[in-house]
């Protein structure tokens, strides 16, 4: 979809102070790509937002959760979040399934106080025993609302173990209940003590402020420049487990029936992460028409299998891929009729192969995927997200030059190939949501 | 050679400003009326209609017909346009649709799309409004989905607490059905007569607001809505949209006996947005219970210890019929002290208002006014609500100004006149424990709550 903003450029010194204003800033250059290399420690992202945001973004070590997202919890409130702030600055702090992260934002001119407020997650957790005792009890909130009744997010927890078993991502960050009440503070302390070092910490600086101005900021909080101006972190590794499937049956008598089905397939041949996230956004959306290639017709429009469905395909690293398939089935279709409708139309679809006039239509639709480059606001605020959400993965953005390039790698073959081997051997959960007279 | 810079520099920001966005009264070739925001940087354009109903009110009326409707209407197909074909060429188009019931007043249409792919689009979405198909089989698909969907909403114990202040507020009113959906048999009696009926009154040649906004000039939008518009009836019914809602305070406690979690939620009305007073409502209801920071969080969570997170909110029962809530878990065993934080702290904030600065609280709003133009589909959202609450064209445009003209004193005086005193909400907790509030009318089921006192 093609974003519904886009500023005035309707003077010509606009458009060159916006295209201008589109640069990342490394301390040190390194080129695009992934593995084991160096991450650069701190980027800024200019863009005309009123507001300044620094992000602090730390690897989570393997095995460390569900205790690294108590740390978070205790490191944010010592830091940042006990304390009073202006109320034009806002704050959070997340911890996923390989990496903590901590954010603050305020005016542009605060920058120096900013970093300097958000310095704070480096120090020793300071807080009373007491409060971060019951900070546990907040967390077992937390699992109340996001977790306790929701048949979804327990069917996906249930899920990551499976798919992902042997590898650090199969933990859940939150953990369960018994999990949580067994957390232990001075364990939070330690862990945190381990990992929140400014040399393992990558900055994100995203607003309306310039390379100067930054450099000016850091010296004058004396913000910590990790050696060589890079951190040495890398995604968690991946080995996918054996091929297999697994069902999952979870009786809900008042939910919707609906099919959770997830796939996970290792590559043949390895392809650059930002790469492949775009091929399998395009076969996404081509899987989600009603055009041949497509599952909407066997699915939704040529047959009343679902009523509704949405798929999504993402790379977890260079070598592995998921897919994920929700759906809920029409009047009198059964949860294991709608996967295996799906399988088989899957499977077909791959057999056939894409017709090169359906990935042609299909890729004319998704200049949406990237940015208006022409469009110097439109590209800032696209690549703050984009570098965020790479940082946040652990993984190093590319530059604006490198990422204009990847459509070229959007092939009608490349696009078949993927199709392929998702169709291929692979770990398979599928989880049936609702009554049990919908299973079968 | 710096005064010849600054003359191009001013020359080049006199071309801008001249071509900024501005807003106007037009009518169509056609004789619709409408408010035009030419935003002459965009190359997309969005139209939004409201048409008015008060299909809610009525008894006799199908409730569950106009979010059907709306849903059969997008998704089934037109005149001319099967349903498995048109999806692909409206995404072929780069073009978005969508119609919603809003508040239970209006009913709303949105349709999006780039200016060169204006006749192609708004000829597509004239064939839906005038003669959408209406299959049965799509009907029946979409009619049993969203009666599976709220049965499990129903399930919910937040949504059921909700519910049980629907009750209490507007007892067997026509239009507590109308936004619960759970009165027996509210979707099994659903026809697609019913559907039919409610498109038939509904999508009319007489909205109570239009708005294109984008880079267009009055004789594109003109002739565009005039197609748009093109075949549908000249005016629907009169609309009558009486209700007597009941905000008395009570105390609720919905017993819940395999509820995972506990919830509390205090509700109270607030003037309606017409009068005046919507831009002091945001900061203050931000300050109360907005963020980390606010009143309620402090209160509840960093202070007591009891919640993950408590916050604030306002939402419309009808655009006459708003109301001010605040709501989060709980810790079960802590239900009845939680209560009396939550109670205290707000009437601490009601005496003496929110703390620090004001302009630091207005500047996420500056933020976001200063942005709206930058998106045609807010833009437009932003003026049809200015519309229908009889402000003159452009409001959206200056939101800057009266954001500017908000002081300490506007904000003091609607918190203390127009928001409700502490006493005077309607306490709903939904929890396993039926003693956990002493005091409150226990109720085993939403509809109980008619009869407390």
């Amino acid at each position: 979809m093609t974003p519904r903003a886009m500023r005035c450029l309707a003077a010509g010194g606009l458009v060159l102070l916006c295209i201008a204003a589109v640069s990342q800033w490394p301390w040190q250059s390194w080129p695009g790509g992934s593995g084991t290399e160096p991450r650069r420690a701190s980027i800024l992202v200019e863009t005309e937002a009123v507001e300044v945001e620094v992000h602090l973004v730390f690897a989570a070590p393997p095995d460390s959760h569900p205790l690294l997202h108590y740390a978070e919890h205790l490191a944010w409130l010592s830091a940042v979040g006990a304390a009073t702030r202006d109320a034009d600055r806002h704050s959070n702090a997340w911890t996923s399934d390989r990496a903590v992260g901590y954010w603050l934002s305020g005016a542009p001119e605060d920058l120096p106080d900013l970093l300097e407020t958000l310095f704070g997650v480096f120090d020793p957790i300071d807080l009373p025993r007491e409060f971060a005792g019951q900070e546990r009890d907040v967390i077992l909130r937390e699992y109340e609302h996001r977790v306790a009744g929701n048949p979804d997010a327990q069917a996906r927890m249930a899920m990551d173990a499976f798919l992902y078993e042997g590898n650090a991502i199969a933990a859940s960050v939150i953990g369960t209940p018994e999990e949580i009440m067994a957390l232990d503070q001075d364990e939070a302390r330690a862990l945190h003590g381990d990992t929140h070092r400014p040399e393992s910490a990558t900055l994100v600086i995203i607003g309306d402020v310039t390379e100067r101005e930054v450099r000016s900021a850091l010296r004058e909080v004396d913000w910590p420049e990790p050696e060589g101006g890079h951190v040495a972190f890398a995604p968690p590794s991946f080995d996918l487990a054996a091929h297999t499937k697994k069902t999952l049956r979870r009786s809900w008598p008042k939910a919707a029936p609906r099919l959770l089905w997830r796939r996970v397939v290792a590559l043949t041949e390895p392809v650059q992460f930002d790469l492949l996230e775009a091929q399998t956004a395009l076969l996404r959306d081509i899987l989600d028409t009603n055009l041949p290639g497509g599952v909407a017709g066997p699915l939704r429009f040529d047959a009343a299998v679902a009523r509704s469905f949405g798929i999504r395909i993402w790379p977890i690293d260079e070598y592995n891929v998921e897919v994920g398939f929700t759906a809920a089935p029409d009047q009198g279709v059964s949860l294991t009729a709608l996967q295996t409708v799906f399988e088989e139309t899957l499977a077909e679809n791959a057999e056939t192969g894409i017709p090169d006039a359906t990935h042609s239509r299909v890729l004319d639709r998704f200049d949406g995927f990237w940015p208006d480059w022409e469009d110097g606001d439109e590209t800032a605020r696209w690549m703050a997200n984009y570098v965020l959400d790479r940082v946040s993965a652990l993984r190093e953005p590319l530059s604006e030059h490198e990422l204009k390039r990847l459509d070229q790698g959007l092939t009608l073959e490349a696009t078949n190939a993927l199709l392929r081997q998702i169709a291929g051997e692979s770990r398979t959960a599928a989880a049936f949501i609702g009554p049990e007279d919908a299973f079968e | 050679m710096i005064r010849v810079l600054l003359l191009v520099a001013l020359v080049t920001l006199a071309a801008c400003w001249e071509d900024g966005p501005s807003a106007s009264r037009e009518t169509s070739p056609g004789g619709i009326e409408y408010t035009l925001i030419d935003l002459p940087e965009h190359e997309d354009v969005t139209i939004h209609v409201a048409w008015p109903t008060d299909w809610a009110y009525r008894p006799g009326t199908s409730k569950a017909a106009p979010v059907t409707g709306a849903q059969v209407i997008l998704a089934g197909g037109a005149e001319g346009h099967p349903a498995g074909e048109v999806v692909e060429r409206f995404a072929d188009l780069d073009s978005e649709g969508n119609i919603h019931v809003a508040v239970n007043d209006h009913v709303i249409g949105e349709l999006t799309f780039e200016r060169d792919r204006m006749a192609e689009t708004v000829k597509i979405a004239n064939a839906h409004l005038r003669a959408p198909t209406l299959e049965q089989a799509w009907f029946e698909r979409i009619r049993h989905g969203i009666a599976q969907n709220m049965a499990e909403a129903q399930a919910r114990h937040v949504h059921a607490g909700f519910d049980a202040v629907r009750w209490a507020v507007f007892g067997t009113q026509p239009l507590r059905n109308a936004m619960s959906l759970d009165e027996p048999g509210t979707f099994e009696a659903l026809t697609r007569d019913d559907v039919a009926a409610w498109h038939a009154e509904t999508f009319t040649r007489s909205p109570d607001a239009i708005v294109v906004a984008g880079g267009i000039d009055a004789g594109a939008a003109g002739t565009a809505l005039d197609a748009l518009f093109e075949g549908l009836p000249d005016s629907g019914r009169e609309v009558s949209r009486e209700s007597m809602p009941d905000f008395a305070p009570r105390h609720m406690l919905l017993h819940l006996p395999y509820a995972e979690s506990t919830n509390l939620a205090f509700i109270a009305p607030l003037p309606p947005t017409r009068l005046g007073g919507e831009l002091e409502d945001l900061i203050l209801v931000h300050a109360l219970g907005g963020d980390d920071q606010s009143v309620l969080f402090d209160a509840v969570r960093t202070e007591l210890r009891a919640t993950y997170g408590f916050g604030a909110g306002i939402a419309n029962y009808t655009r006459e019929h708003r109301i001010l809530f605040m709501t989060g878990e709980v810790e079960a065993d802590r239900l009845a002290e939680v209560e009396r934080v939550v109670r205290a702290a707000y009437a601490m904030f009601r005496e003496y208002g929110p703390q620090g600065s004001l302009a630091d609280r207005k500047a996420p709003l500056e933020a976001s006014f200063s942005e709206l133009a930058d998106f045609v589909v807010d833009q437009a959202r932003s003026e049809l609500q200015g519309a229908l609450e009889g402000h003159p064209p452009g409001r959206s445009l200056e939101l800057d100004d009266e954001l500017a003209a908000v002081t300490e004193e506007s904000v003091m005086a609607r918190l203390r006149k127009d928001f409700p005193a502490a006493g005077d909400f309607i306490v709903i907790a939904v929890s396993p424990d039926a003693d956990g509030l002493p005091g409150a009318c226990v109720i085993r089921v939403p509809r109980e709550a008619a009869d407390c006192p």
